[in-house]
């Protein structure tokens, strides 16, 4: 009798499809909505994901979602994770992969993170959708929109260098040249950007903490509108403030692939991937009315540049 | 109307009291209309010039804040070169955090900054710093934090507070002369308007007046036509005819009242007329109801008399059916009374006995023969009566009722009585109808007495009873029908109205007396040689 039991328990532990329950914790860097938005969406497509190992598996994942924010949320998250540590910790947003690498509890999937690319010395497994998606692609997507720029201005600093050069290369091939200032501190960008924008057509707005300031944004996208240079930016949100073209993120795509990298760790990759973001992660927007604006700015200043 | 008299009617005193008052009115009015205005435009240029100050000062500090920021001359010169240059402006200055002036534009004083610098109300110039003709604006220039949060640069959805360090200040330097001088001009234009309104006011008003006060105007004149000597104005007018509209009216209504009182005594007095003529109305009411009522009794007692007399005569008629059946029996039992007494050897107290039977057959007879009288339609033929005989004839009839009543007849006939000229038959009604009514009055016997005697022409009859007698009050009225103290159904209230009928028929006299001791006596006296023709 005991013999037959073991029997029977080896094979339903071995033989037969495996099923079990994948514990996923969802940190949230902040209460903000395009967070939220990717959660969800990581969420809801791993839901309807198929089984990483086959239809013989069955794969159900138990998401606990976590806000942090302030100091009691985030001992709370800490103190729960720490308890009983999840299978996988989806991280949105700097603060949150920040906070997962801190924790080092479980491998780390992490979205809408652009300091990941500093976090390779980890000793947990660290994947993610790369975040900004490809600065230079978006740049090159923006720069169709507007076909009569030649000219492209930039300032940045030395964090942000590396973009420059990699666009630099870009355009070169495309025949557009590429006007870089580097500045040291963000009390320099206003002469800077003065001085840069009677040689450009169109200034492109890097994610930059430098050059992009609360102080110094407003003057970059007026004063770029007023001397007739359409601003493209890294985001949407800057759209509303004078910008003419933007990059706007696909937050369910971001989702959608991040839960892919879940089901690949489980897989066994741990690899980092770089410019993981596929071409239909961000779309490009454009402010129709700034657009028009720049241009009748540069019709009136430079009447020559339109025959 | 003549000359004179329009000159005493000039444009009336009234008119121009109440254009004084209009007038008046207006210059109050417009006293405090004008201040109001005057109060108002300087608050309004004062406002103005505070907005203006705090505005430029404030813009001029949004302006300078890059500039100030990051220290460069380039980005501050413009916006204060444009500040200094507009109207009004005598300069501008921005300073650092710690006082130093970064840039000047304009002709600006050295007005240190104010402590406790804030952000001012616009529209309020006391936080301004006044000098000698100008006005300086103060502002801070703040800014915002020095960097994004990482989730901020892409999707912030607010941008940080910008009220955070204070990085420098600027002031901007109004010309207060251009306040005095918009004062000066807005004195003067509302004095202009004042004067203007007040003078078109005037005019109004005169015309006001003396349009509505000319019907009064009218009305005044007309009156002071008819009662000249009133007051110098239209009011003294007015007034005067008002005295003597109201004298006219207290003696107006002096003359109602008095025709109202007169009127009031006529009233009073046919009231009273008619008061008593209903009061006479109700009293002859009364007694016609009362007239009615007795006519009324009357004729149901007649009416009862009619039924009983009915009744009587049906019973008469019916007695006299019966004594006519009882005669014949009667007469046959007399005969074989007669023939019994014939008959030879009888005993005396059977002879006796049979002459009783005799007696009281001829009795019978004699009563069924009365009866058959009495019920018998009267002959109406006159012939000399013996009222003797008829009286014996009555008393004949009426002795077992007689005797029944305990009444016991006392007779004092006279036997040379004459013979009446009557009818026999109603003389014996006569008689029956007294010897009855004395019966009926001695209700527990006593004696009638019947007294004949002849007294010249007229032969007396006397019938007198021991009874209660007649009621002094009813002496007049016993011979009216229907007169009997019998209760219903015992009489006919009839008989003694009967004697006065045959009484009077035969020209005779019929009267009756109580007696002193008791009863009454009636008395019938008849002509011998009969009624008159």
């Amino acid at each position: 009798m005991m013999f037959r039991f073991l029997v029977v328990l080896a094979l339903l532990m071995f033989s037969s499809p495996a099923a079990w329950a994948e514990r996923v914790a969802v940190v949230v860097g902040a209460q903000m909505a395009p967070y939220q938005a990717v959660a969800e969406a990581f969420e809801t497509a791993c839901a309807a994901a198929p089984t990483p190992t086959g239809p013989k598996a069955i794969v159900r994942y138990t998401f606990e979602r976590f806000a942090l924010g302030d100091v009691k949320r985030e001992s709370t998250a800490r103190e729960v994770l720490t308890k009983q540590p999840p299978d996988i910790l989806f991280a949105v947003g700097d603060s949150a992969l920040r906070f997962g690498l801190e924790l080092e509890v479980a491998p780390i999937v992490h979205a809408l993170a652009p300091s990941a690319l500093r976090s390779r010395e980890a000793r947990v497994p660290v994947v993610g959708v790369a975040f900004p998606p490809g600065p230079v692609r978006g740049l090159l997507r923006m720069l169709s929109v507007v076909p009569e720029v030649r000219r492209v201005g930039v300032l940045h600093s030395d964090a942000t260098a590396h973009w420059v050069s990699r666009a630099r290369a870009a355009l070169d091939g495309r025949g557009i040249t590429l006007e870089a200032v580097e500045v040291v501190s963000s009390e320099a960008v206003p002469e800077a950007l003065l001085g840069l924008l009677p040689r450009i057509d169109a200034f492109w707005m890097v994610p930059d903490r430098t050059v992009v300031t609360p102080r110094t944004v407003d003057f970059l996208l007026e004063k770029s509108l007023d001397r007739g240079v359409p601003v493209l930016a890294f985001a949407a949100k800057y759209l509303s403030r004078g910008a003419a073209v933007a990059v706007a993120l696909d937050l369910e795509a971001v989702g959608r692939q991040a839960c892919g990298l879940v089901q690949g760790l489980l897989s066994g990759a741990t690899s980092v991937p770089e410019s993981s973001a596929p071409p239909d992660l961000f779309e490009v927007k454009i402010n129709p009315n700034a657009l028009r604006t720049a241009r009748r700015n540069r019709r009136s200043r430079f009447p020559e540049t339109f025959p | 109307m003549s000359i004179s008299f329009r000159l005493r009617r000039l444009p009336g005193s009234l008119t121009l009291r109440v254009f004084g008052a209009l007038a008046g009115i207006l210059v109050v009015f417009g006293v405090i209309l004008g201040t109001w205005s005057i109060c108002r435009e300087n608050a309004l240029i004062r406002s103005h010039i505070a907005e203006q100050g705090h505005t430029l000062a404030g813009l001029l500090a949004d302006e300078v804040r890059l500039g100030v920021y990051s220290r460069s001359k380039g980005l501050l010169t413009p916006p204060l070169g444009a500040v200094a240059r507009r109207r009004g402006v005598l300069g501008a200055r921005v300073l650092g955090v710690d006082g130093v002036v970064l840039a000047v534009s304009g002709t600006p004083m050295d007005v240190p900054i104010p402590k406790g610098l804030v952000t001012l109300v616009s529209g309020d110039l006391a936080p301004a710093v006044p000098t000698a003709g100008r006005i300086t604006f103060w502002a801070p220039i703040e800014t915002s934090p020095e960097h994004y949060a990482t989730a901020d640069l892409y999707f912030g959805a607010s941008e940080p507070d910008p009220r955070g360090v204070v990085v420098g200040y600027v002031a901007v330097d109004l010309d207060t002369t251009e306040l005095a001088r918009r004062r000066h001009q807005t004195l003067l234009r509302d004095l202009e308007a004042g004067a203007v309104f007040l003078v078109l006011a005037f005019g109004c008003a005169y015309g006001l007046a003396d349009r509505a006060l000319a019907p009064l105007r009218r009305l005044a004149d007309r009156i002071g036509r008819d009662h000249p000597g009133g007051g110098k104005d239209e009011l003294g007018i007015l007034s005067n005819s008002f005295d003597h509209l109201v004298a006219s009216l207290d003696r107006s209504f002096e003359t109602i009242e008095g025709f109202n009182r007169t009127l009031q005594t006529r009233v009073d007095e046919r009231t009273r007329d008619l008061a008593r003529v209903n009061d006479e109305l109700s009293e002859a009411r009364d007694r016609l109801e009362e007239r009615v009522r007795k006519r009324t009794l009357q004729l149901e007692q007649a009416h009862r008399h009619v039924l009983q007399a009915e009744k009587l005569s049906t019973i008469g008629q019916l007695s006299a059916s019966i004594a006519h059946e009882f005669n014949n029996p009667i007469f046959g039992v007399r005969n074989v009374l007669t023939e019994v007494r014939c008959v030879s050897g009888l005993d005396e107290g059977l002879v006796e006995l049979v002459d009783l039977s005799l007696e009281e057959c001829d009795r019978m007879g004699r009563l069924i023969r009365e009866l058959q009288g009495f019920n018998r339609p009267t002959t109406r033929q006159f012939a000399p009566v013996d009222v003797n005989r008829a009286v014996e004839a009555v008393l004949v009839l009426c002795r077992k009722h007689l005797s029944d009543r305990n009444v016991r007849v006392e007779l004092g006939l006279d036997p040379t009585l004459p013979a009446a000229l009557a009818v026999e038959d109603q003389v014996r009604q006569v008689v029956l109808n007294l010897v009855y009514n004395a019966r009926n009055a001695m209700a527990g016997g006593g004696v009638l007495r019947i007294r004949t005697a002849g007294e010249g022409k007229f032969v007396v009859l006397t019938v007198a009873d021991e009874g209660s007698g007649v009621p002094p009050d009813r002496l007049e009225t016993i011979f009216e029908p229907f007169y009997t103290t019998k209760p219903s159904g015992e009489g006919t209230g009839l008989g003694l109205t009967v004697v006065r009928q045959i009484v009077d028929a035969h020209g005779g006299e019929l009267a009756v007396r109580n007696l002193s001791g008791a009863g009454a006596e009636f008395t019938v006296r008849l002509p011998v040689e009969g009624p008159p023709s």
